[in-house]
């Protein structure tokens, strides 16, 4: 049973489809990230825990 | 703090105060779970070590304790402390309060009732046997409404936040409630028999895999994405720095959840789950190396420039630490999903030393660099002692060392021993397993000793957070804060998508959930369905009543924790073990035993190995037929009565799971299981003088280990005649 499972397991093209979905996910991702625009973006954003929103008297 | 990002809402400044009392609440269970859950990890430290240990009470035995420290640990000390550090910063980087007041109290004292819940049942054997899901049916759905509850708490407190960003430590938090949830949910789909009993729905291999996505999963989603969310949190503010790269973070972050789905399988590597899904198991595993390292530098290098720091700060020290333990975990992971290295390592000490620095190094350094940091602030003073703080983390760091060099040397040395074969009689060179095992004793003694060690270091935080507590003020104030209030406008150019994803609560909470659902998709529905493109005819028939009870007392005493019940195509497997299990051998196994460790021998092909009258002996006093054996004495199944009456309902239920039982055998159970009985019992009376035997547990057992790898017309068909692998 277990060589059937591997000999006719039907559709390959599944886990290959996952990882095509997965490498371009992950190159866009990495593409957006790299851009320029969003430096400024990731300045503002890294500094949120350091904020707890200012003390009121 | 008075800078907000968007600048336009200035003028709409709202006041509000953080609820740090839930805050107080989880932190204070962590610190009483953890003790127990350390206190209870060395006593079955020490059972190992000496098997008197066992105090010969069955409620105190290690099948049935070890379940109880990993749940402590992991869900009762890691739970509470997570909650903690995620209630307090999802306020602070929300700048809300949390979302409703009674709905945190609920969550708290829902979740200590569940882990009360787990510390009654698991010693008293009532357990479905998944590992870290040993839980029966009621307090699964328990814990399912208090993750409801905790989820519309986070998630509404999202909603009325006044940041509009989600800053990546929230990602984590959302990835964790929704993977847990769904993790949990696929995992405990079971039929009750009675309030204490369940099956479930799936069987043998599909059970192996599920159960193994959830295991695997747990870790991920439970262990490390909410902690390294409190990383992303707090690790910065006890820097006082941002992270060392926001960028990265994102990376991570997706990586990290799309990959690590996929991995489940590498904890079934060489047994009878289908080559494919392993195959897809060890290189989704392998790609994990790069989001977890990726994870782990942008953790260490938000301390450059302020190393210094890590010399004085005690907080600091145990985050560099834990972090430092993450990365090594996350570099060992991958590399035991390697098939070759897998073979070495899998049934051995190595997983629990690979596990033990995750959870003692990454989770409990974390916990304890957090809680130093929370406690003072939390309780408006300074930390009592740092001298003692600094005596914790190096006591606890000798502590996880101890442990770790033993289990490293237990687990090498038990897998060369298991594998070495005489070149010149091609035969094993350590054919009795006893004596692999006899090797690893002082070991385990080591690992005891460094178990307590941690212990000491995590009372002396104890001591120091209660003197803390002390210096508190009698009268704390509540601080306000004030930032604007969000409004609906555009707040983001048009090219920053992923900055306008944050923003979007919902779309990020379903893609992260569209992101782990592939991995699950994609690995479980052809398992699922492998009966429409396999044969049907098994040549495995199903328990009969007495195994069918044998199996549930089995089940009950924890065995799997000790004993694996699959046969790796391996060489030094099947020389020792025989032919490599089948995935028809284990189809109506409800649930699957094929363990995860083996201090004693596979029994796969137990049945018929040994008469009864030596499985009487064996169960009564293991050292009479194996002397060397550290297995404890099961004296309790000869006084206690198997329960016959239940048979007929434990029938129905795996008859309407698709077990070929027919309604006769469903009726004729009991007194069928009876008939078994009377006939093993009149065997054992014939070749000795032991009497009356025929209602008590022994011999339920007796039958289903009698039973185990006894499927003659299945393994005399020619194309199952093939042996090892390599």
């Amino acid at each position: 049973m277990k060589q059937e499972i591997l000999t006719q397991f039907p559709w390959p093209w599944m886990p290959t489809m996952a990882l095509l979905i997965f490498f371009v996910f992950f190159v866009s991702l990495i593409y957006r990230v790299s851009m320029r625009s969003q430096v400024e973006v990731f300045n503002r954003a890294e500094r949120l825990p350091l904020e707890e929103g200012e003390k009121h008297e | 703090m008075s800078h907000t990002i968007d600048k336009s809402e200035s003028d709409k400044s709202e006041s509000f105060s953080y609820d740090d009392d839930i805050v107080k609440k989880f932190t204070l269970a962590t610190l009483v779970w953890g003790g127990i859950a350390f206190l209870v990890g060395i006593i079955a430290a020490l059972q190992l070590a000496s098997w008197q240990m066992n105090l010969g009470l069955s409620w105190f035995s290690f099948g049935r304790l070890r379940p109880l420290h990993t749940n402590a640990a992991i869900f009762a000390f890691g739970g509470n402390a997570i909650f903690a550090g995620i209630y307090y910063s999802t306020q602070r980087l929300c700048k809300a309060r949390l979302f409703n007041d009674l709905l945190s109290k609920i969550h708290f004292w829902g979740w200590q009732l569940i882990i009360v819940a787990a510390a009654i049942t698991l010693p008293l054997g009532i357990t479905q046997s998944k590992e870290y899901a040993e839980l029966e049916w009621p307090i699964d759905i328990a814990i399912t409404l208090i993750w409801v509850v905790f989820a519309i708490n986070f998630f509404g407190t999202l909603y009325r936040r006044r940041e509009r960003h989600l800053y990546v430590a929230i990602w984590f938090y959302i990835a964790t409630i929704i993977t847990v949830a769904v993790l949990h949910i696929v995992n405990s789909i079971e039929i009750p028999v009675s309030w204490f009993q369940s099956y479930p729905v799936y069987a043998g291999v599909q059970d192996a895999l599920v159960q193994w996505w959830y295991g695997h999963n747990a870790v991920a989603f439970f262990l490390t994405t909410p902690f390294l969310g409190l990383m992303y949190y707090f690790l910065p503010k006890a820097a006082n720095r941002p992270v060392y790269s926001y960028r990265l973070s994102i990376v991570h972050f997706w990586s990290l959840v799309f990959i690590y789905i996929w991995a489940g399988p590498h904890h079934l590597l060489y047994t009878a789950l289908p080559n494919w899904a392993q195959t897809l198991g060890m290189v989704f595993s392998i790609m994990l190396w790069a989001p977890s390292w990726g994870g782990m530098i942008n953790g260490l290098l938000t301390l450059r420039g302020s190393w210094d720091k890590v010399r004085t700060e005690p907080v600091l020290k145990f985050m560099v630490v834990a972090i430092t333990f993450y990365g090594m975990a996350t570099f060992e992971g991958p590399l035991l999903s390697i098939k070759s290295v897998s073979a070495i390592g899998h049934y051995t000490d190595w997983i629990v030393a690979h596990v033990h620095s995750g959870t003692l190094g990454w989770n409990g350094f974390l916990t304890f660099g957090m809680i130093y940091y929370l406690f003072p602030k939390l309780y408006q003073t300074q930390l009592f002692s740092k001298r003692l703080a600094n005596m914790h983390f190096w006591i606890g760091m000798v502590g996880i060392l101890l442990y770790l060099v033993a289990m490293y040397t237990a687990g090498i040395t038990q897998s060369l021993m298991l594998r070495a074969i005489d070149p010149t009689t091609g035969r094993l060179v350590y054919p009795d397993f006893a004596e692999t095992v006899l090797r690893l004793v002082p070991l385990y003694w080591v690992r005891a000793i460094g178990g307590t060690l941690y212990l000491v270091g995590f009372l002396l935080m104890c001591w120091n957070l209660y003197r803390t507590w002390q210096l508190a003020p009698k009268s704390q104030k509540v601080e306000t804060y004030r930032a604007p209030a969000l409004t609906n406008e555009a707040h983001e150019p048009k090219s920053e998508w992923h900055r306008r994803l944050e923003g979007m609560m919902p779309a990020f909470s379903v893609l992260t959930l569209v992101s782990i659902l592939i991995g699950s998709a994609f690995e479980i529905v052809p398992t699922l369905i492998a009966h429409t493109y396999t044969p049907a005819t098994s040549g495995v028939a199903p328990y009969t009543a007495l195994e069918l009870a044998g199996r549930d007392i089995y089940v009950r005493e924890g065995c799997y924790n000790c004993h694996s019940q699959m046969i790796r195509s391996l060489p030094s497997d099947v020389m020792r073990f025989g032919r490599p299990s089948l995935p028809e051998e284990s189809m109506y196994d409800r649930p699957f035993q094929w363990g995860s460790k083996r201090t004693g021998p596979d029994l796969a092909r137990e049945g018929g190995r040994f008469p009864d009258l030596w499985h009487y002996r064996h169960m009564l006093d293991p050292r009479s037929v194996t002397p060397n054996s550290i297995m404890p004495a099961y004296t309790w199944l000869f006084d206690q009565k198997t329960n016959f009456a239940i048979l007929e309902k434990k029938f129905a239920v795996l008859q309407n799971l698709g077990v070929p039982y027919s309604d006769s055998d469903v009726s004729g159970a009991p007194e069928s299981a009876k008939a078994e009985a009377i006939k093993i019992a009149n065997d054992l009376a014939a070749d000795s003088p032991i009497k009356g035997l025929e209602d008590r547990e022994i011999i339920a057992m007796i039958a289903y280990l009698q039973r185990l790898g006894k499927n003659p017309e299945l393994l005399s068909r020619p194309e199952n005649l093939e042996g090892a692998e390599h």
